[in-house]
């Protein structure tokens, strides 16, 4: 390991301390300028791969079937009984004040929906809007029979018990976004015909650039729009349970939700910390001076990302909780260092004091931040955007930290007058003992180790992946209830569409649709159905349906269809059916929704078997597609799922790697290796062990586990290096404990009680986030404080000494 | 003398028995032929295998193939559907546009209100025929009531007033009641589409409705080209909006008109 201590960076620390702070100064300045412009994006679509070819296919149906933007408001009256003219009322009132939104393009409910069951028989001379609740005036009763088991309203709009209704706001969209979007999906059609040129991703920038200002606004318009539904259906609170459901409403739901604990617990974690860091070192210097780091750092960060355009995602959020702990470790380590170095020589000078700390930390500190961005910089290769994201935002937050830790924080002690007789080192009485217990039970030490390296992978092997957005909010939460409520009952939440091709051989002349066709379609729907977990399914079939009991019973024939098909008003066609069949591209589609709250709902496990049930119906591969965000979501999970392993792999090798730079020795960088590699896989063996799934959130917690882990391995090693180098190996270890231990224990018990506090969140994410960050601090201590002193002690000894 | 004239057109009535006949006999050893091949109906229900066991389902449209029906009247259907086609395009159908706009909603309801009561009685004789004794006694019931205190028949007190709902019976039903079969598919001059046992039927009934009894020619003639018009007005529009959207009119039309047959026949079995 390289001996020159980085007396240069001491030197120029202590003699421009101000020239340093001023630099800062100016510098949170320009970046706090900038951090305006920083972006947290939580849209389902920055989780999306952009360039595969499943996005670009629901992108194609969805140009092609233009699905609408919708929010469904669930009304429930108190009492029990739906329908009734209080009812009726209500949805009237509610309607005409939903209707007042300027971009609501319609609003659907009971009262205006065409109830073509009233009318006697099938005509196609129908004007289908007089025969609703609103032109005819039906009785309770009427209504109450025409919605049961409604081929199309039921679990649309009344939900199958008849104990509320759903009134659904469709939205007009932006017809220029439309426009760019549309031209967007065009060129990215040919990157999977493999025609795809420099100038189509060129185009495909600049039309994203126009996309964005308008989008942005558009997501302003909707946040704006759910507050004022909120507000509108206030007044009915007296007599009815009112809920908000759809996938706005869902994104509104977590943006607060993220806002909220952003206060709540931020406040919370940098109060505990504070208070902690005063029982710990007793100094107000203590708790200010890290304070200020840490948020000088988080500005810094943000400030470079607004500058660099790099936005948040759901996966990236927590890359603030992960620089405070990062800055803190650091900042503790040199308080500590510095406090010892204060002790050892009382004669010293503050700015003598600051230099020495500087001159014996930088080197360890600087390390441990180095591996920890090389430990994220793997993320750079999972090939998976928002993680590769994630990546690049922790080296840059990582680099932040280094650079304030190691400048700005000894420049402040600098001029802070010096404090003596005030130092109190902790009692080392019990790292002595732990010393000692470790070097005599090194064996028991490694048995252990080797079976809970085990027990993890075991574990590890039983990991699934799972994300449902509902499970996201605790069940305690009126979001969550509201949520599960429209779910459950109005016909799931995340869309998945099954689009069948029609086949030339499936075809015969003059008719629109085969009868042939509409009963495979029947029966695919039908196998859709049967799973618990999907909610209502809709595609041609639900209005052959409706039209077989105008018929009075009697199922149409296909020239019957062909007919009714061609009688109807154009516009009416393509209102009703548009959705689900597109006779130009000869396509049928089927349109889902999967309950997301579903319990014990193996996502995977479903999707293969529903393409095996559809392919069982003897249609080929080619012939259909599933697609939208379901599949989107199913698919990114599990590339997120298998980079995992590859991810992991390449950490523990580039790692090995930058330990063998650091230490250059492979020996010492193998076992400096194990307790990280420990770490990380006893934390996914927990999740595995205790069937926490990882999700779209927790998927990043191996690297940031590992993130963790080896900054404390770093710090340890290379003080026992160091004192290795004048000591024998057990006077090593134990030098090792007494100073850097401390380091790690305080560090350690500092944030896992600060990212504890966590756990008391709404939002679950947050929750396992908070745990499992302080799990992974507590096994990266307790493996650098036993394991590790324990091979180094065994395998490394006394390099420049002989062992005694 | 409304008998005389009413019997005027008996005489014909051999001659259509002749060709029907004729129809029956030509559809009847086609079938037969084929009978060997697949002629039966296609099964009513649709059998779903998944992971989730099997399951039953109805289903919501159905079809028949050749040769479950066949036309082997064809060459001479053809010819006439294509002068049908000249004369619907060219006298019918504007004929039937300019009635529906001149005739407001409700004398339109009159005008079907009166032809359908028109017929009651012969209702009431297939109902007879195919003794179904409390339809006959609606029907007549409902002619009684509809002529009278409905003003001949323009309105239908029988329905709103004493919820006598009207039963339509004609003696294509009453043929069937005995197990005579559709026979082949024919296209009638003007009438368009049919089978052989209902063209008959329509034909007979036209000649026995009625009308006859209460006017003479040409009133008799004037009433029935009107009610022919009355009945066709609303059909006008779909005629010529689906022989636009198909290649072959005659062969949709056609399998429009058996398949419905078809079906009909099938699931009124049930």
């Amino acid at each position: 390991m390289p001996k020159n201590k980085p007396l240069w960076l001491a030197s120029w620390v202590e003699g421009y301390a101000k020239l340093i702070i001023v630099l800062f100064v100016v510098l949170i300045a320009v970046t706090g300028w900038f951090a305006q412009y920083f972006k947290i994006d939580a849209s389902a679509e920055t989780l999306l791969l952009k360039n595969n070819k499943l996005f670009i296919q629901t992108q194609v149906m969805n140009s092609r079937f233009s699905p609408q933007e919708f929010i469904l408001v669930a009304y429930k009256p108190k009492d029990g009984s739906l329908f009734t003219q209080q009812t009726f009322d209500d949805i009237g009132k509610l309607s005409d004040e939903f209707k007042q939104i300027e971009r609501v393009a319609a609003v659907t409910s009971i009262l205006n929906v065409p109830l073509l069951s009233f009318m006697q028989g099938l005509d196609t001379n129908v004007n289908a809007s007089d025969w609703s609740w609103q032109k005819q005036g039906y009785t309770p009763t009427q209504m109450q029979k025409v919605f049961s088991d409604h081929p199309i309203y039921t679990g649309l709009l009344v939900n199958e018990q008849q104990t509320a209704t759903a009134i659904q706001i469709v939205f007009k969209d932006d017809p220029e976004l439309q426009q760019i979007e549309k031209k967007i999906t065009v060129l990215q059609q040919k990157q999977l015909t493999n025609e795809f040129t420099e100038q189509d991703q060129v185009q495909i920038e600049t039309l994203t650039k126009q996309a964005d200002p308008l989008k942005a606004e558009l997501n302003t318009l909707r946040q704006q729009e759910i507050k004022q539904i909120y507000h509108i259906t206030e007044s009915l609170e007296s007599h009815a349970d009112i809920y908000l459901g759809g996938g706005q409403v869902l994104a509104y739901q977590l943006i607060n939700i993220i806002k909220s604990d952003l206060v709540i617990f931020g406040s919370a974690i940098g109060l505990v910390i504070c208070v902690l860091l005063f029982v710990i070192f007793r100094a107000l210097r203590w708790v200010i001076l890290p304070v200020l780091c840490c948020s000088t750092s988080v500005v810094l960060t943000v400030g470079l990302f607004g500058f660099f355009d790099m936005r948040t995602t759901v996966i990236s959020s927590n890359f603030i909780a992960l620089q405070l702990i990062l800055t803190l470790a650091i900042v503790i380590h040199l308080i500590v260092q510095f406090r010892q170095l204060a002790q050892e020589r009382p004669d010293d000078t503050q700015r003598q004091l600051v230099k020495a700390m500087v001159s014996a930390k930088a080197a360890p500190c600087f390390y441990a931040g180095v591996t920890t961005s090389v430990g994220f910089a793997s993320l750079i290769f999972s090939n998976i955007q928002p993680v590769i994201a994630f990546g690049w935002m922790m080296i840059v937050a990582m680099l932040v930290s280094i650079l304030v830790s190691l400048t700005l924080f000894p420049a402040l002690l600098s001029l802070l007058p010096i404090q003596k007789g005030q130092v109190q080192q902790s009692s080392s009485k019990f790292m002595e003992r732990l010393c000692s217990g470790i070097m005599a039970n090194k064996v028991l030490v490694f048995i252990m180790a080797a079976l809970l390296l085990i027990a993890s992978v075991v574990g590890a092997a039983r990991l699934s992946v799972e994300n449902s957005f509902i499970h996201y909010f605790s069940e305690s939460t009126q979001v969550r209830q509201e949520l599960e409520f429209i779910d459950q009952q109005f016909g799931g939440s995340t869309p998945l569409d099954v689009v069948v091709n029609i086949t030339a051989d499936q075809r015969k002349q003059d008719l629109v649709l085969t009868a042939d066709m509409v009963q495979l379609l029947q029966k695919i729907q039908h196998v859709m159905d049967q799973y618990p977990a999907m909610g209502k399914t809709m595609s041609v079939v639900n209005f052959t349906q409706l039209a077989k009991t105008l018929n009075q019973g009697k199922p149409l024939t296909e020239y019957e269809l062909t007919a009714v098909y061609h009688l109807l008003d154009k516009a009416l066609t393509e209102q009703l059916l548009g959705a689900y069949f597109s006779e130009d591209h000869q396509q049928l589609r089927i349109s889902g929704r999967v309950k997301d709250s579903t319990k014990d709902f193996n996502r995977q496990e479903f999707l293969q078997q529903l393409r095996s049930d559809i392919e069982g119906l003897g249609i080929e591969r080619e012939g259909y597609s599933l697609s939208n965000l379901f599949v989107l979501y199913q698919d990114i999970l599990q590339r997120l799922f298998a980079s995992q392993v590859n991810t992991l792999g390449l950490v523990y090798a580039v790692l090995a790697l930058v330990l063998f730079a650091i230490f250059r020795s492979i020996k010492v960088a193998i076992i400096a290796l194990i307790p990280n590699i420990i770490s990380t896989l006893l934390i996914l063996g927990i999740m595995g062990w205790f069937g926490i799934p990882l999700d779209l959130m927790s998927i990043t917690i191996a690297a940031i586990a590992m993130g963790i882990a080896v900054d404390d391995t770093i710090h340890f090693v290379h003080h026992y290096l160091q004192s290795a180098n004048e000591q024998s190996a057990n006077e090593a270890v134990l030098s090792t404990y007494t100073s850097v231990g401390f380091a790690l224990l305080f560090t350690t018990v500092i944030i896992t009680a600060g990212f504890g506090m966590l756990g008391f969140s709404d939002f679950i994410p947050s929750v396992t986030f908070g745990l499992l960050t302080g799990l992974a601090m507590i096994v990266a201590l307790v493996t650098d404080m036993t394991l590790l002193p324990a091979l180094l002690n065994k395998f490394v000894g006394a390099p420049k000494r002989t062992n005694t | 003398m409304s008998n005389r004239a009413g019997l005027k057109h008996w005489h014909r009535i051999p001659l259509w028995f002749l060709f029907l006949w004729l129809c029956g006999c030509a559809s009847q050893s086609t079938t037969e032929q084929q009978q060997a091949s697949v002629a039966s109906p296609p099964p009513t229900t649709i059998v779903v295998n998944s992971s989730h066991g099997t399951d039953v389902l109805e289903p919501t449209v159905v079809s028949y193939q050749a040769p479950t029906f066949n036309d082997p009247l064809e060459s001479i259907n053809r010819p006439i559907f294509a002068f049908n086609d000249v004369v619907y395009r060219y006298a019918f159908i504007p004929i039937a546009k300019g009635y529906l706009a001149v005739m407001p909603e409700p004398a339109q309801q009159s005008a079907s209100n009166f032809f359908a009561n028109l017929r009651e009685p012969l209702n009431a004789i297939n109902h007879l025929a195919q003794a179904n004794g409390s339809n006959m006694g609606r029907s007549v019931a409902r002619f009684l009531i509809n002529s009278t205190v409905g003003l001949l028949g323009l309105f239908d007190p029988a329905d709103a007033w004493f919820e006598i709902k009207p039963s339509k019976s004609t003696l294509g039903d009453t043929l069937q009641h005995y197990g005579v079969d559709y026979g082949a598919y024919v296209v009638l001059p003007l009438l368009g589409p049919t089978d052989a046992r209902n063209g008959f039927s329509s034909i007979f009934e036209s000649m026995a409705n009625p009308i006859h009894q209460l006017t003479d020619d040409p009133q008799t003639l004037y009433i029935q080209t009107y009610g022919a018009i009355h009945g066709f007005a609303p059909r006008a529009e779909s005629y010529e909006k689906l022989s636009a959207e198909s290649e072959d009119p005659y062969v949709f039309f056609r399998n429009m008109y058996m398949q419905g047959l078809l079906r009909d026949k099938q699931y009124a079995e049930e």
